[in-house]
């Protein structure tokens, strides 16, 4: 059958455009989460670190294909409650990605020095001030290469949400493959998608490394 | 007699085994200059952390203005905020400029707004000849002028007293002076300081008092001249010489 461009760019766009969407909220939502995860773990009590260390090593240990699956089957079945693909994709997602982010924000959190600290608490701030006038504008910075990589990695795994029915790019190339039969053209033009989104995201990382780079302090990105 | 504006009654501080302050106690009035003189890690630093409380002391008193700051109820914030204090490694924030170091304690503790931060913060920079270098990060600094930053942001939040731990021992030779020089004028300023060093002609220069920790305790204390010159106990005499030797040694080689 011959194809004509214009009739499966369109489809294709529109996947594109839900991962796109489904990898922002993912990183949001995993950001916020991690954070919190990240400050609890340097910061927190005993009891609420190691929480929050179980909730890393937990998340991280489960694929995120099974996390989907008990979130969109197990989770309705055993409650009742249930969410549309959608939905379901950006809350699975984020909380995997929460795991790995809160990782990349802790090393960053650990690598302001004590003495900046010390030397907050002695003007008299407290220890919430600290953390956010002192810890997090820098670690968030020293943390910025991490963190765009992780978001490359959770773009790329939007292909998963394809398991539970959401119409994201690589089911929009599976629907043309399965009506043209041309694999390798319609797979191929996915991947060149991907590519060029995740080759931006690099591009945009570089600028806002030199944007908000401050003399001294790490974060600056390198560009692939 | 009016009540000194610190206090400290029988400090003690253990960290495992080890007893690290076994008993301090001094006093300073409003307008002088004590200096803290001492062997490497017996607990100087340890002291003045526990002054503020960024350790806490296990036992004793500390009167600050008459009051012990270290009893339940004290807000131990609003008395850092009256207490500066200058660390052997600066420790200013990275991620803000000299001017922004000094403001950021006037604006989140004081609560001031911008314009009068800045006003207030430009006026300590110029106290330590700083102003030239404002908008300059840390990184682009040297030792000597971080150090004398990190100087302005204790001295922006008009503090009682400034401690200051071994404020020129992270700092090449040649830049101790410019540092020395800006605590000199603090001290005829009568600005009440409390400052730990190895520097015994800074003391001999500007100090009240000298005060020789040894051992967990205060071991002996006078004026300068006649701790200097005429220590009573053996260990001060030693401790001294062996300050002396290493002066005269370091000179020699320059």
């Amino acid at each position: 059958m011959a194809v004509n461009l214009g009739e499966v760019i369109r489809p294709l766009l529109d996947g594109a455009k839900v991962s796109l969407e489904l990898s922002i909220l993912s990183i949001l939502l995993g950001m916020a989460v991690g954070l919190l995860i990240a400050i609890i773990e340097v910061y927190g009590g005993k009891i609420l670190r190691y929480i929050a260390l179980g909730y890393e090593n937990a998340i991280r240990g489960v694929p995120l294909l099974v996390i989907y699956f008990i979130l969109y089957y197990s989770i309705p079945m055993m409650t009742g409650f249930s969410m549309d693909p959608f939905t379901t994709a950006v809350i699975g997602l984020g909380i995997r990605s929460s795991a790995y982010q809160s990782q990349i924000f802790r090393g960053a959190i650990q690598a302001v020095e004590e003495g900046q600290i010390e030397a907050a608490l002695a003007l008299g701030m407290s220890k919430w001030q600290v953390i956010r006038h002192i810890v997090l504008p820098q670690a968030l910075r020293i943390s910025l290469p991490g963190w765009m990589n992780e978001y490359t990695i959770v773009l790329k795994d939007t292909s998963i949400a394809i398991a539970i029915g959401v119409i994201e790019l690589t089911r929009q190339a599976r629907y043309l493959v399965s009506y043209y039969l041309r694999p390798f053209l319609f797979y191929g033009m996915a991947a060149f998608i991907y590519l060029v989104i995740v080759l931006s995201i690099g591009y945009l990382a570089g600028y806002l490394g030199k944007k908000y780079q401050i003399i001294g302090l790490g974060g600056g990105v390198t560009r692939a | 007699m009016p009540e000194p504006l610190l206090k400290v009654v029988n400090l003690k501080k253990r960290f495992g085994s080890l007893e690290v302050l076994k008993g301090v106690s001094f006093e300073i009035d409003r307008g002088e200059t004590k200096v803290i003189i001492g062997p490497s890690g017996a607990g100087k630093s340890t002291l003045l952390r526990c002054i503020n409380r960024l350790v806490e002391p296990d036992e004793g008193e500390i009167y600050f203005n008459g009051v012990n700051i270290l009893s339940e109820d004290i807000d131990i914030k609003s008395v850092r905020s009256k207490i500066g204090f200058v660390f052997q490694h600066f420790n200013l924030f990275k991620h803000l400029t000299a001017l922004e170091n000094v403001k950021i304690g006037l604006k989140i503790v004081k609560k001031m707004d911008d314009k009068e931060a800045t006003e207030k913060a430009y006026k300590a920079l110029e106290m330590v000849k700083m102003s030239d270098h404002a908008h300059k990060y840390p990184a682009q600094l040297s030792g000597g002028q971080q150090q004398r930053v990190a100087i302005a942001r204790a001295l922006a939040m008009d503090p009682e007293i400034i401690l200051f731990d071994e404020p020129t021992s992270a700092l090449d030779p040649q830049l101790v002076g410019e540092v020395l020089d800006v605590m000199k004028d603090l001290a005829k300023k009568n600005v009440t300081m409390l400052v730990v060093t190895h520097e015994i002609g800074f003391a001999l220069s500007v100090a009240d008092e000298i005060m020789f920790f040894y051992d967990g305790i205060i071991w002996e204390s006078g004026p300068p001249r006649d701790v200097v010159y005429n220590p009573k106990k053996p260990e001060t005499k030693t401790f001294l010489e062996r300050i002396f030797e290493l002066y005269a040694s370091s000179e020699g080689e320059s």
